[in-house]
């Protein structure tokens, strides 16, 4: 690869890019493996091995590139592998089958047939990625280059057009005008709060002061959310650009990415990308030619769910514990953040948005979505939908649309029961308002959030009752337990809740909970407290009947408490083949072979492993 | 800023406060009441324990916000007792309640604001005193400039401890933390020359004085003093009771080498009891 040492202009940076676009298509083919966290966990690193080896062990006519890339979001059929020319797309690849992809596929022109997405919908297999339900329904604006490039590439970066953005708001654009740009797009902050960018970028540029900083919020720790995790490892790049375009905006000339220690990979792809970034000049001082100066580090986090909040995440970067500080709003952070100093806090997609907004317009950007709620979203769509991964929406689409078109529907066949949106501090959509437009003030209205873009799936086997709890027993434990509505109230709540999943509530307990949640919502110091009793709140307002159940008649509806089900043996369907027997780790199933087995219920522990291991249907919930 | 006021309203009346004042601190001067727990004048605010919210009413949305941290600001409408406020309040106080059941402070906060003994399932340990509320910590960090002790764990186990819950080696035994601990959870007790302060599980020697023989405060707060005073240590030294009379019998003596009667008019020459 032919780079020069130093890009110190514009002209110098399209001069570049046009000669590594050059090489690209002089390549001809190309293999890219997804090696983002899932895949790499399912065999990814040993298939990029097996074709590298394989590869170079033919004479081949043209050359064909193996990349390393970041996640292409559809994690349940990893690893994947797409196969350029022709966007061929393969799934579940392991290194055994590398042999058959090159002799078949990019020698002799032809698909392995096995190796295809099987669409559950038609029964036939699909060839080309784009045409996979999972992907065609998506409008993929930030993930569009994860799946092409080399994450920690500049090369790559650069030949998918990256960096000419930042070329075009140093060169062309006032700080004034790309926020005015920013303003247009009417993009609103991706970590859930939904505050305006252009707003809080204002601020902080009118914000007294010669020492500015931006930082990028990747403390992301939401369970079952990975899109910022997905961001960083597969296209750093971007939210670099994005926080070089923001910084030149606001007046400042460093930054931080706060990104939790638990995203080794993510921390990896950054750091090369930011060292790659400060050896061409893209960081650094007068960066590509102009005045403008600009540094950044990453702060690693230690994982503490609350450091995701603004204030937190101002102290753990000083240096300090950090949980919340009573710093009263305004002044913001934009006005007074990091040691003082005017702050703009930005999400990792937030950022990443910036740099298609500043190349094709603010206006553009705008024409996606819906009139409060602009351009596209990523979800984490996870729980018990057929395809869990990561998804890019258009803003306004319904969770319907999610579920059954992009998700495939349910698992086995089940009743979907409701989505949980916005992570542990969002709430419960139920199924009758599954046509509900996703977007920050339709979510709100309906109890729960947008919040950083969590969607777990459950269907009728999730008991409600059991989900609230484990939900507040999440934020209870990563409460920084500051302030009392938060810890004493939680810890309440949570008791209540336990109390109920045992079988041993009372009807007026739901009052309780009730005042305990409007005390928290109400009071609490921070946005955890606050926020903590939503998925309480909406499992009570949309599933009431459960709680009653759990309450009144002793029942869970759902076969999930533990203390209010029995697993029973049918005595008509079992076969007496004795893997529940083996299976059982309490010992409580008896019998002889080929008789049909008993469960002794004083040494049953509800743990559900004969109902796994049974091949006859023949264990039943009580 | 120095100089400058600020204009809002005060359950309904136009009051005037300094700029950079918090509400709790505005609404002192005016005579309104705001109860709080975990505020101590001598430390920065820390907004922790919620019984200080306040309802402020700010571009037309109502929010309760704490007094002790909020800054008063031009044009804020407050009210310090509506139903919300007192909702709120009296929410607090229970949990507190149920915490530290055994807390007269917190018992009396309780009844005075009409919270019944058993209102929450969960009870904490009779003996449990600490409310959290961070003024041990803070006097240490932000009076003595030492940081002895701090918040441990979080959530429900959040506790506040002397590192890793041994001896607190950075500890000078000034009991600052003894005189802001609202309930009586940090004690300090003086016996046989030592002082032993708790929950910290720290011990230190007391110095005694070389005058009356008393232990009277431990060695390392008085070289903490003298270091900050750039003097060097004695360990022979005064308690304040005998300094005070070594003092007071020469200036005594000045006076009798003066004309009698010397000390300014109107100041009373105090009696030194021992």
């Amino acid at each position: 690869m032919k780079m020069h040492r130093s890009i110190t202009d514009p002209a110098a940076l399209e001069a570049l890019r046009r000669e590594l676009m050059a090489e690209g298509q002089a390549a001809g083919a190309s293999v890219s493996v997804c090696c983002g966290t899932g895949c790499r966990a399912s065999g990814a690193l040993e298939v990029v091995e097996a074709f590298k080896q394989g590869l170079a062990a033919r004479e081949l006519p043209v050359k064909v590139n193996t990349r390393m890339t970041g996640c292409h979001g559809f994690c349940e059929q990893g690893p994947l592998v797409v196969l350029e020319p022709g966007n061929i797309f393969y799934c579940r690849v392991q290194a055994a089958d590398v042999e058959e992809i090159i002799s078949r596929t990019i020698v002799e022109g032809q698909p392995v047939e096995r190796l295809l997405y099987l669409d559950s919908a038609s029964g036939r297999r699909i060839l080309r990625e784009e045409n996979v339900p999972f992907y065609r329904g998506q409008e993929r604006l930030l993930l569009a280059h994860n799946g092409r490039i080399e994450p920690a590439s500049l090369a790559d970066y650069l030949a998918v057009g990256g960096y000419a953005a930042l070329a075009k708001a140093l060169t062309e654009m006032t700080p004034e005008q790309v926020i005015a740009e920013i303003k247009v797009s009417g993009l609103r902050g991706r970590g859930g709060g939904g505050f305006p960018t252009a707003l809080k970028w204002e601020i902080c540029r009118r914000a007294e002061g010669t020492t500015k900083y931006v930082v990028c919020n990747a403390d992301e720790g939401d369970p079952g959310c990975f899109q910022d995790r997905s961001l960083l490892e597969g296209n750093p790049h971007s939210v670099l650009e994005g926080m070089l375009i923001g910084a030149y905006a606001v007046g400042a000339e460093a930054g931080y990415v706060y990104v939790r220690h638990e995203y080794p990979l993510a921390i990896a792809h950054l750091s090369g990308a930011i060292n790659e970034a400060r050896e061409y000049g893209l960081l650094g001082r007068g960066i590509l030619g102009t005045g403008f100066n600009f540094e950044l580090k990453i702060s690693r986090g230690g994982g503490a769910f609350v450091c995701g909040e603004e204030t937190a995440l101002i102290s753990s970067i000083e240096g300090i514990t950090g949980e919340p500080n009573p710093r009263p709003r305004p002044p913001y952070p934009a006005v007074q953040g990091l040691w003082g100093c005017p702050t703009v806090i930005n999400n990792v997609k937030t950022w990443a948005t910036v740099p298609p907004i500043i190349n094709k317009g603010g206006q553009w950007f705008a024409a996606t979505g819906t009139a409060g709620s602009k351009g596209t979203m990523i979800f984490s769509l996870t729980g018990k939908v057929n395809n869990t991964g990561l998804v890019e929406v258009p803003m306004g689409i319904t969770l319907r649309e999610i579920v059954f078109n992009l998700g495939g529907g349910i698992r086995g066949g089940k009743k979907i029961k409701a989505v949980q949106t916005g992570g542990p501090a969002g709430g419960c959509i139920p199924e009758a308002l599954l046509d509900l437009p996703l977007d920050y003030e339709q979510l709100t209205e309906a109890g729960s959030m947008m919040g950083s873009g969590g969607l777990i799936v459950m269907d009728e086997t999730t008991c409600m009752v059991d989900l609230a709890r484990y939900f507040l027993s999440f934020t209870q434990d990563e409460s920084c337990g500051k302030c009392t509505p938060c810890r004493e109230g939680g810890a309440q709540l949570l008791h209540l809740l336990e109390k109920i999943t045992k079988g041993q509530g009372a009807e007026e307990d739901l009052e309780l909970i009730a005042a305990l949640s409007a005390a928290m919502q109400d009071s609490s110091l921070c946005a955890l407290g606050k926020l903590a009793p939503n998925p309480v709140l909406t499992t009570l307002r949309f599933f009431r009947d459960e709680y009653l159940a759990h309450i009144v008649e002793k029942r869970c509806p759902a076969g999930v408490c533990r203390s209010l089900i029995r697993y029973v043996i049918d005595s008509s369907a079992c076969t007496g083949c004795g893997r529940c027997r083996r299976a059982c780790p309490a010992g409580a199933v008896q019998g002889t072979k080929k008789e049909p087995h008993l469960i002794d219920q004083e040494k049953c522990t509800r743990c559900g492993a004969c109902l796994e291991a049974c091949r006859f249907a023949a264990v039943l919930v009580n | 800023m120095a100089g400058q006021t600020v204009n809002f309203k005060l359950n309904g009346e136009e009051i005037r406060a300094a700029a950079g004042w918090t509400i709790w601190q505005a609404a002192r001067a005016a005579g309104v009441f705001i109860p709080t727990l975990c505020h101590h004048e001598a430390l920065h605010p820390f907004g922790a324990c919620r019984l200080c919210v306040v309802e402020v009413e700010k571009d037309g949305k109502k929010t309760l916000e704490a007094a002790c941290s909020y800054p008063a600001a031009e044009g804020l409408s407050v009210e310090t007792e509506t139903p919300r406020v007192q909702k709120s309040r009296k929410m607090t106080a229970a949990l507190l309640l149920a915490r530290c059941p055994s807390v007269p402070l917190i018992r009396e906060l309780a009844a005075r604001l009409g919270v019944a003994e058993d209102s929450l399932p969960l009870k904490g340990r009779a003996e449990e005193a600490c409310i959290l509320c961070g003024r041990c910590v803070r006097v240490c960090r932000e009076a003595i400039g030492k940081r002895a002790v701090s918040f441990a764990y979080r959530g429900p186990q959040r506790r506040v401890s002397a590192p890793f819950g041994e001896e607190a080696p950075d500890c000078i035994g000034c009991t600052a933390c003894v005189f802001v601990c609202p309930t009586g959870a940090v004690k300090a007790v003086r016996q046989d020359n030592r002082l032993r302060l708790s929950p910290w599980q720290t011990e230190l020697p007391l110095l005694s004085c070389s005058a009356c023989g008393r232990s009277f405060a431990a060695e390392k707060v008085l070289r903490h003093l003298h270091g900050l005073q750039k003097a060097s240590f004695d360990p022979e030294t005064l308690c304040p009771v005998c300094r005070r009379k070594q003092v007071g019998e020469a200036l005594e003596k000045v006076s009798k080498l003066g004309k009698a009667g010397s000390f300014p008019p109107g100041k009373e020459q105090k009696q030194f009891k021992h």
